[in-house]
């Protein structure tokens, strides 16, 4: 056994063993846990997150779990929030799935793939489509345990310095874009680059990168992004949907009492429905501001959208090849969101249609 | 004092002292709730969400505070369920708030005006915007402390033994439609019914109506109305969303222990993504099942609805008239939909739109 495995092993044994006395002579241990947050203090939405859930745990057990969450980079960088759990450095993190696709790809599913599902068929794919099971599945293999907390509704295409008009106006285009939708942008000629949300503006600043896509209105606007480039795209088919999730350590998460899994659970949803509709309740006025201040709004062109597709399909059968579990998820993916869409078009676009087009009368 | 007033009074001191008492004591008590729904056992979507707070509220304080939940009928009628808590009978119901509308209008404002806001919109409305905070104020006038919990998503236009092709169809046509729409469609022409959903079956196939409205094809197609209803139109216009609620009373509220506030509020928090993402997940499956046997879907041409949309302002505008309350969270509520649309036809209506043009090629 190596030192790092043996060290690790035995601190585990000995929060096994401090904890299980508690959890026979009383059901509310005192328990204190550390949470790392992929974010920065500054976005209210995502960090927010992880502040709404750890309250929502504490107030549920009179203070005695308490989870204190640290922002990116207090613990471990942004990006390392699972590996912290994995090992055990930390009991959880609050992140996005979709960060980790260098492990496996598989992992983009937890989070948004390109044309994939919005906000509630994610919650709906997750909940009662299997999707839970699927990526459990996955997550297992990574010592941790995943619940869903958290979603940014479909997000904005990002910030050009100048205008897209056709497909071949991406090629050779420096655009800041994470993980798989990178992969998927390289095969239109994009060169993906990858920047912690902080640096974003520098580097656009600066002319390192052409583009940049971070999250939707009220997320851009706090970086400053606006100011650097004028032509604010959308959709980003890349994310119709982003979810955030919990990540426990697996030992961590089977030591609790069943109380605690339980307010864990229903912390982590309330928090899920906190963050969409604190997203949603946001975004609008961000929007305003960033128009009144000069923002161009531009619709990807359709023949961009077609090549866009085109290279994710593509991509999609490619990484589906080598590797089963990415296969098992796309297809579930894939089989859900042609079903949702189908009834999707029914009642809830044809509302938003009319209400689109009616609104100043109403 | 009334001798209602006064037993009711003296009722609510009595449960006050006996619950304060062990609140000092300890913070975790034993305490029994009975909760009544509106709805019948057999809706798994509605009834569903009082099961799950029970569930989650039972689980996160190891059982001592258990929550016993009464189907529609089995300690009060279903429409009766507000009444219930607001006098004491029981401590908490489940049920959609514009059932109510009889008392004050205002009532409406909980679940769905015609035109008002889709799922998304109003989780935001109520969470971050002003919705919980003015409506809480509301209750308080009867007793009642409100959660969100649950939303059906935007609902279908319902049943038609004939075609609407024109505004002047409505006519005469006698329309299984609930509460407040019922109003619009009387200046339509139309005349509203009330008919509980056990018996829509029977009224739809005698002929003693001519159309029906209930929910969405997986609660539809249980009551088995495309049986006896060809046409299915949408989108349900006066019920872009409607959202339930666990009314507390507010006397029984107060006297929790924070702890059990805080698991109430979470497991309410749980049952509302819970039931949007159920019913996302299982229309689908029932629309496939309903065009394959048959049904004929159609839309509300564009002279319907806008003639239901100017019935409907008509409508709002004589209530607000008459009642402050109504103005005043009507007019929050349209200011918040006003600002949502422009923000939402960019990102996320942009994004549906795509795929739903696209979904056969992926």
């Amino acid at each position: 056994m190596k030192r790092r495995q043996f060290l690790t092993a035995a601190g585990a044994g000995l929060t096994a063993t401090a904890l299980a006395k508690p959890a026979i002579a009383q059901s509310s241990p005192v328990l204190k846990w550390r949470l790392t947050s992929s974010y920065p203090k500054s976005l209210d939405t995502l960090y927010g997150g992880a502040e709404v859930f750890a309250k929502a745990v504490a107030e549920a057990t009179d203070n005695k779990f308490q989870i204190r969450v640290s922002a990116s980079g207090e613990i471990v960088p942004g990006l390392q929030a699972l590996d912290a759990v994995q090992n055990g450095n930390v009991e959880m993190c609050h992140t996005a799935s979709y960060y980790y696709v260098g492990k496996d790809p598989t992992f983009a599913f937890g989070t948004a793939v390109p044309f994939g599902l919005n906000a509630r068929m994610q919650n709906a794919w997750m909940f009662f489509g299997g999707g839970m099971d699927l990526m459990n599945a996955l997550y297992k293999e990574y010592n941790v345990y995943g619940i869903p907390c958290g979603n940014t509704g479909c997000q904005m295409g990002g910030w050009f310095r100048k205008e897209i008009k056709e497909p071949a106006d991406l090629n050779g285009l420096k655009m800041r874009i994470g993980g798989y939708a990178g992969l998927v942008m390289a095969k239109l000629g994009v060169v993906p680059q990858q920047f912690a949300g902080s640096d974003l503006y520098a580097a656009l600043e600066k002319g390192t990168i052409d583009a940049a896509e971070w999250a939707g209105p009220y997320d851009d606007e706090r970086l400053g992004l606006s100011k650097v480039a004028p032509y604010y795209y959308f959709p980003g088919w890349w994310e119709g949907g982003a979810m955030l999730h919990n990540f426990i350590n697996l030992k961590s998460w089977e030591q609790l009492t069943p109380t605690y899994k339980s307010i864990l659970r229903t912390a982590s949803e309330m928090t899920n429905g906190w963050m969409l509709a604190k997203y949603d309740a946001s975004n609008p006025p961000a929007l305003k501001r960033l128009l009144a201040q000069g923002t161009q709004m531009r619709p990807f062109p359709p023949a961009v959208m077609d090549a866009s597709l085109k290279a994710a399909l593509e991509m999609y059968d490619e990484v589906s090849k080598t590797n089963p579990a990415f296969k098992a998820a796309w297809e579930s993916t894939l089989a859900f969101r042609n079903d949702q869409y189908l009834w999707w078009q029914v009642a809830e676009y044809s509302y938003d249609n009319y209400l689109i087009r009616t609104r100043p009368r109403g | 004092m009334k001798r209602r007033q006064f037993l009711q009074a003296a009722g609510m001191g009595a449960a006050a002292t006996a619950i304060a008492k062990p609140a000092i004591a300890q913070s975790a008590p034993t305490i029994k709730w009975r909760l009544t729904s509106s709805f019948p056992k057999s809706l798994e979507t509605l009834y569903g969400a009082a099961e799950t707070l029970s569930k989650y509220v039972a689980e996160a304080s190891d059982n001592k505070f258990q929550i016993q939940i009464f189907a529609g009928g089995e300690i009060v009628p279903a429409l009766q369920a507000v009444d219930a808590v607001q006098s004491g009978t029981v401590e908490m119901c489940h049920t959609a708030g514009y059932y109510f509308v009889g008392k004050d209008p205002t009532f409406c404002l909980y679940t769905a005006v015609p035109f008002g806001l889709n799922t998304r919109q109003q989780n935001a409305w109520f969470y971050d915007g002003d919705g919980m905070k003015l409506l809480n104020e509301f209750g308080q006038k009867f007793n009642l402390y409100g959660l969100v919990g649950g939303n059906t998503g935007t609902q279908m236009g319902g049943w038609f033994r004939k075609e609407i092709r024109e505004p002047s169809d409505f006519q005469g046509l006698k329309f299984r439609i609930g509460g407040w729409a019922g109003k619009i469609i009387e200046k339509l022409g139309g005349v509203p019914q009330q008919i509980a959903g056990g018996d829509i079956y029977q009224a739809l196939e005698k002929g003693t109506i001519d159309a029906a409205e209930w929910v969405g094809p997986h609660d539809d197609e249980k009551l088995g109305l495309h049986r006896v209803a060809k046409y299915y139109y949408y989108p349900g216009w006066w019920e872009g969303a409607a959202a339930l609620h666990f009314f507390i009373n507010t006397a029984k509220w107060s006297a929790l222990p924070k702890s059990y506030q805080a698991m109430l509020t979470a497991a309410a928090g749980l049952a509302n993504v819970e039931m949007t993402a159920r019913y996302d997940a299982r229309n689908p499956v029932a629309l496939r099942k309903l065009l394959n046997s048959g049904v004929e879907l159609r839309p509300f041409t564009e002279a319907i609805m806008d003639a239901c949309l100017k019935a409907s302002n008509e409508v709002n505008a004589e209530a607000a008239a008459a009642n402050a309350d109504f103005k005043n969270i009507y007019e929050s509520m349209t200011n918040f939909r006003n600002a949502e649309y422009i923000w939402w036809q960019v990102g996320e209506f942009s994004y549906d739109n795509f795929m739903i043009r696209s979904r056969r090629r992926g």
